[in-house]
């Protein structure tokens, strides 16, 4: 039972590179749909029940999709429809349309959380759509929802193991590529999964310093 | 555009991807219960195993764990067939999530419900069977449910160790046909409309347990 | 009670096949042999409707009759084939692995069962892509832990030498995967060797057309851990035996569609050299 340190150790800047892309493609992806959901949200809180009721539907029906199907429906399948995207925007896009559905559900989820009053004093006065949603809403659950956002960013991290499978070569797909060369299973995904470990741990780094700044910005300690 | 032989085909392939899940299931649940009762209860050095393989595995995706318990476990001895490989990893990974939501409920039941049952003289074993358990299993079963959806949701990573579940199937028909919009097109739909109804599922109890027991 | 609990779920969970492969006593004592298969490898392994066929699974049907001991078939995919016989999980890759330079460090190999040099596919019509030369900066897709990756510094030097250079290199998974990104133009030749090429290219004529052979001529074979020297005795014995009486040859007609007269006695590294 002798393991092979030597290969990792070579072949330690393949891994690198695949958890840079790892990192940024989630990071990105949670950007984009970051901007994108709370449009999404809008309709989830529509005072018009038909609207309501359709915007759930979807949005509960998008987050049913299994990630690596939603990826290989994207990379594969569109093509046949004449879509035809590179692994990197087919990537972008799947863990983006991905993650959207999940900010909108956030966004709606904490904006049920604030006081109703502040809702119906802001219409009173006249924000309405997305404007409600950019100068009242937002602002204040950036700061409460900080944590529940950082999960979902961890959990974006680990869906985007499934773009190896596409070929995009992120850390997942760089521990099977070594794996498979050199024949070191279990030192090449130890690695990887440590190193995933690290990523996350430094995402709940920066959530925990942005709570620490929220209570800050909120009660000027 | 699908044939309905390919369909029956798909369906077996979601046979495999619930039968692997149940599994995997059954064994996570009572796990993630051991675990989180490892912890709670401070147990010496197995506590501590517990907490740090708990981080660990929630921190892994799915797709690599699962990558690691079939490739890289052999290593170490441990020998597992694709089948057996798959429901390991998933119960493996389902069970450090549900040993944080039972570790909540664990963490919930008054301190003097504990001291009472001391005080009265029973023992561990019998405390936790007449007076926690019946209580954390209602605190956590919206949670343990919503855990479960999320681990069928991610069994497609079981298809990249040959198991022959609704997604390799659909890769499969994909790369007979030349032909991947019908068959990955349908199980998405198969998937979705299974995860839909365990949701659907979950709100119902959700609701049944907070309003009989005032939760 | 509840540890005790745990720990005997766990072990349920850990009985199965806890196997390290071994002699051929040692699989005699046990009682089955544990063999690898790759599921996405026509003509000479694959799967339709549940069921295993191909070359390789012809003769794995023939070793079963000789063999006095039960053989297990395991189906996965190749990514996790050879490691698993490096490292004793199963007993033979009962799989046409291509002996490379690099495998031979980790594995041993029976002697060849077919030919399997290297060739290129490209798109049909695709005339941007006339010979070797042409493949200079082009995308390539090859298969991940294949023969088809590890051919690629023979290509690269190939191309060096007509002033080209290596394009950029897409890693599969499994090879339908590569051939379904060949038709969508997302790379512009896929590497494979030539029996399974020309497997592919008679069942699409229309789509696909076979290109120029890529790097030395060479073989492919089954393979077992190193020092097994019993296990390969006895696998060499039972193809020797199958290349005499005419069986080899058979079944290299029917799934090959090409049968190889004059295979070495011996495993041979790429280019027709003995190996170490």
């Amino acid at each position: 039972m002798s393991f092979r340190w030597d290969v990792i150790w070579r072949e330690l800047p393949q891994f690198g590179l695949g958890l840079a892309n790892s990192a940024w493609l989630s990071t990105v992806a949670m950007t984009l749909s970051l901007l994108l959901g709370p449009w999404l949200a809008l309709p989830l809180v529509s005072r018009r029940p038909v609207v309501r009721r359709a915007s759930r539907a979807v949005v509960d029906v998008a987050r049913c999709v299994p990630f690596l199907l939603l990826a290989y429906f994207v990379y594969f399948a569109l093509p046949a429809l004449g879509v035809r995207l590179d692994k990197w925007t087919a990537s972008l896009v799947t863990l983006t349309v991905y993650n959207t559905a999940y900010i909108a559900e956030i966004v709606r989820g904490a904006w049920a959380q604030l006081p109703a009053g502040q809702t119906e004093a802001a219409r009173a006065v006249g924000f309405t759509g997305f404007r409600l949603v950019r100068r009242i809403v937002l602002p204040q659950i950036a700061l409460a929802a900080g944590p529940v956002f950082g999960n979902q960013l961890i959990q974006l991290i680990k869906d985007s193991a499934f773009l190896s499978i596409i070929t995009v070569p992120e850390l997942t797909y760089a521990a099977n590529a070594v794996q498979s060369f050199y024949f070191v299973p279990f030192e090449s995904f130890a690695v990887a999964t440590l190193l995933y470990w690290a990523l996350c741990a430094g995402v709940e780094q920066v959530v925990r310093w942005s709570e620490g700044r929220a209570q800050r910005i909120r009660y000027g300690a | 555009m699908l044939r309905w032989a390919t369909l029956l085909d798909l369906l077996h392939g979601a046979g495999t991807t619930l039968l692997i899940s149940l599994l995997a299931i059954a064994l996570g649940v009572p796990l993630g219960l051991g675990i989180s009762l490892a912890r709670a209860r401070r147990v010496p050095v197995l506590g501590t195993l517990c907490a740090v393989y708990s981080s660990f595995v929630r921190a892994s995706p799915v797709v690599l764990f699962v990558m690691f318990v079939f490739f890289g476990l052999p290593a170490l001895g441990l020998s597992l067939s694709p089948y057996a490989a798959a429901v390991a990893a998933l119960a493996l990974n389902t069970a450090a999530f549900n040993a944080e939501i039972w570790r909540a409920a664990i963490l919930d039941v008054p301190r003097g419900q504990l001291d009472a049952a001391r005080a009265m003289g029973m023992t561990g074993g019998v405390t936790f069977r007449r007076i926690v358990f019946p209580q954390i299993w209602r605190m956590s079963l919206p949670a343990l449910v919503s855990e479960m959806t999320l681990l069928i949701k991610a069994s497609p990573a079981i298809a990249v160790i040959g198991v022959v579940d609704l997604t390799r199937k659909a890769r499969q028909v994909a790369a007979v046909t030349y032909a991947p919009l019908p068959p990955f097109f349908a199980a998405m739909v198969l998937y979705a409309v299974t995860l839909m109804l365990l949701v659907v599922a979950a709100r119902g109890l959700e609701r049944r347990v907070r309003a009989r027991y005032a939760l | 009670m509840l540890i005790r609990a745990i720990a005997m779920a766990v072990a349920v969970v850990v009985v199965a096949g806890t196997a390290s492969a071994g002699s051929l006593e040692d699989i005699k004592k046990r009682g089955y042999m544990i063999v690898a298969t790759e599921d996405d490898y026509p003509p000479f392994e694959f799967v339709v409707d549940g069921k295993p066929l191909g070359y390789d699974h012809a003769l794995l049907a023939l070793l079963r009759k000789v063999a006095s001991f039960e053989i297990r078939q395991e189906i996965l995919p190749w990514q996790g084939i050879l490691p698993g016989v490096a490292s004793g999980k199963y007993d033979v890759a009962l799989s046409a692995a291509v002996i490379t330079d690099e495998r031979a460090k980790s594995l041993d190999f029976t002697q060849p069962i077919a030919e399997s040099t290297m060739a290129y596919v490209k798109r049909k019509g695709d005339a941007s892509i006339a010979s070797l030369k042409d493949l200079n900066g082009k995308t390539l897709g090859v298969q991940q832990g294949g023969a088809s990756f590890q051919v690629l510094p023979e290509l690269e030097a190939e191309l060096k030498k007509t002033g080209g250079k290596l394009g950029s290199v897409m890693q599969y998974g499994a090879f339908s995967e590569a051939y379904q990104d060949l038709v969508n133009r997302r790379v512009d030749a896929v590497i494979h060797n030539i029996v399974s090429l020309s497997t592919l290219i008679s069942e699409k004529p229309d789509v696909f057309e076979l290109g120029q052979r890529v790097g030395r001529k060479s073989y492919a074979a089954w393979a077992v851990q190193k020092n097994s020297p019993s296990l390969l005795t006895f696998l060499n014995e039972f193809l020797a035996q199958q290349r005499s009486n005419g069986s080899a040859r058979e079944l290299q007609a029917r799934w090959l569609k090409i049968t190889f007269d004059d295979l070495p006695k011996q495993p041979m590294l790429p280019g027709d050299r003995p190996m170490k």
